[in-house]
């Protein structure tokens, strides 16, 4: 899996970054905090936020990852260990906060990143003991259907667990409430697992396959567009080995595809939300698409960022676009990055961040992606 | 593949397997027979499918003013994962429900609220 470099004023913007290039949700990322700023006088940040970031792995265990990372990674095999245990705790910790209110848990998490950036021992105690009861429920559950390998269950425990606050909120909540769904999930596994061969076993995130994964993201797709009453085929296609698409097809489907997508981007931030119960909190990346919108409007997206660059190129000042989703941003970026003499900065806050297309010589520091 | 054997997928599974005892939902998987009844069971299935604990939701309807306004009541544990971080999925939620309800024509509400 390829990984980006990115950096910005501080952790959070350099993530941010991070996940703009990727086009995935922070759930669906796996950072190393490679630098962190350290503070200065009156509030000013000496240095800049530097961190190393993926889409995760369909692998949670860490040993093979990180057999994977280094065929992959030859650039830099001793640094991202200890940074990456130290993002891991970051993530992990932001995993396991067990509070309800998901605004505690964000600041919680963001508490935690500098410490855990810092020394990787970061975590609350709070943190710890919802991991500790967490991990053992993981392993009781993963032992059960597979009745095999316990110390790669423990493992499981240095991997990040549910990055975003709604997983830590679920995890929160403690024993009994997660018992129910994941004894399902677990009857489910072992009943399946005939038919799944090695490989595919050995690929499986949290107990659901990718394909089982898309598969359960088309049904709930297939019942919502029964419910309201649409014509319209659902079909499930797996793009690579991390990323499923469900795709809705049919006549007139411009409802589900919304003004700007704003339909068709709620279907998948929701299938995808389904997928993560299922599975405790973790899954592969779920695009929806309806009626050849996504495609259609890469495609569209893709010529108005050429123009924009030529014009970019021709004044040498830099010019601001609308504020973009995540997975347009991406098709911005990797677009302007085919380009010479120009680069691409994100700015501003979800959701109404934004990308700026800027002449290269100008302006490359402050982007930072090390494009040696 | 199949993955029936969840029993989270399709709407009698809902009703049978996690709505038992909520006679609201099982009365409004019928169909349309109130006023914005394509938003009421679009709510209630897309909630159950996020909800950790199904049994738990309960989705209040009051239709006096000009919106349907919907007041869903999820367990404690389940709040986290409804609203999503940044409020996303709740706002996913909301998107959805916009659609199901323009379907009958009417303009939805949707609150979250913890018990």
């Amino acid at each position: 899996m390829e990984w980006v470099e990115t950096t910005g004023r501080n952790v959070e913007e350099a993530k941010d970054a991070a996940l703009d290039q990727l086009g995935v949700d922070e759930s669906d990322a796996e950072f190393i905090v490679m630098n962190e700023p350290r503070g200065g006088l009156f509030g000013r940040m000496r240095g800049e936020a530097r961190v190393r970031a993926r889409v995760r792995p369909t692998n949670p265990r860490p040993k093979r990852t990180r057999a994977r990372r280094q065929s992959q990674e030859g650039r830099a095999p001793q640094r991202p260990l200890g940074g990456d245990a130290a993002a891991k705790e970051g993530t992990h910790s932001e995993g396991v906060v067990s509070v309800a209110d998901h605004e505690r848990a964000e600041e919680l998490a963001e508490a935690n990143e500098t410490p855990a950036g810092a020394g990787g021992q970061g975590i609350s105690e709070n943190g710890t003991s919802g991991g500790g009861t967490r991990r053992s429920q993981r392993s009781r559950r993963r032992r059960a259907p597979r009745g095999a390998r316990p110390m790669d269950t423990a493992g499981v425990s240095a991997q990040p667990v549910g990055a975003n606050g709604a997983n830590a909120v679920s995890a929160g909540a403690g024993g009994s409430t997660l018992q129910a769904p994941e004894h399902e999930d677990g009857q489910g596994n072992s009943e399946r697992s005939g038919r799944v061969d090695a490989t595919k076993e050995e690929a499986v995130g949290e107990g659901l396959s990718l394909e089982e994964q898309g598969e359960s993201a088309r049904e709930f797709v297939e019942s919502l567009v029964h419910l309201l009453d649409l014509p319209g085929t659902v079909t499930m296609s797996i793009v690579d080995d991390s990323t499923v698409q469900v795709a809705v097809d049919g006549p007139e489907l411009g409802i589900l595809v919304g003004p700007g997508g704003a339909t068709l981007a709620a279907l998948q931030e929701l299938a995808r939300t389904v997928v993560q119960r299922r599975t405790g909190g973790r899954s592969e990346r779920i695009l929806v698409d309806v009626a050849g919108y996504r495609a259609k409007r890469a495609v569209a997206l893709q010529r108005f960022t050429r123009q924009v660059v030529e014009e970019v190129l021709a004044s040498l000042s830099e010019r601001a676009l609308e504020p973009m989703s995540a997975s347009d941003r991406k098709v911005v970026h990797d677009t302007v990055s085919e380009i010479e003499g120009v680069v691409t900065r994100s700015v501003g806050e979800e959701p109404r961040r934004y990308i700026v297309v800027v002449p290269e010589p100008v302006q490359a520091e402050t982007v930072g992606a090390e494009d040696d | 593949m199949s993955v029936e054997d969840d029993g989270v997928e399709d709407e009698d599974a809902v009703s049978g397997n996690e709505a038992a005892g909520d006679l609201e939902a099982v009365d409004d998987m019928a169909g349309n027979r109130i006023e914005g009844g394509t938003a009421r069971s679009d709510l209630d299935y897309v909630t159950r499918a996020i909800a950790t604990e199904p049994d738990s939701v309960v989705v209040e309807t009051n239709d006096s003013g000009r919106a349907i306004k919907f007041r869903i009541h999820v367990a404690p544990g389940d709040m986290g994962r409804m609203i999503g971080r940044r409020g996303r999925v709740a706002q996913a939620i909301r998107t959805v429900v916009r659609v199901a309800g323009s379907r009958d024509g009417v303009d939805t509400n949707v609150d979250f609220v913890e018990d």
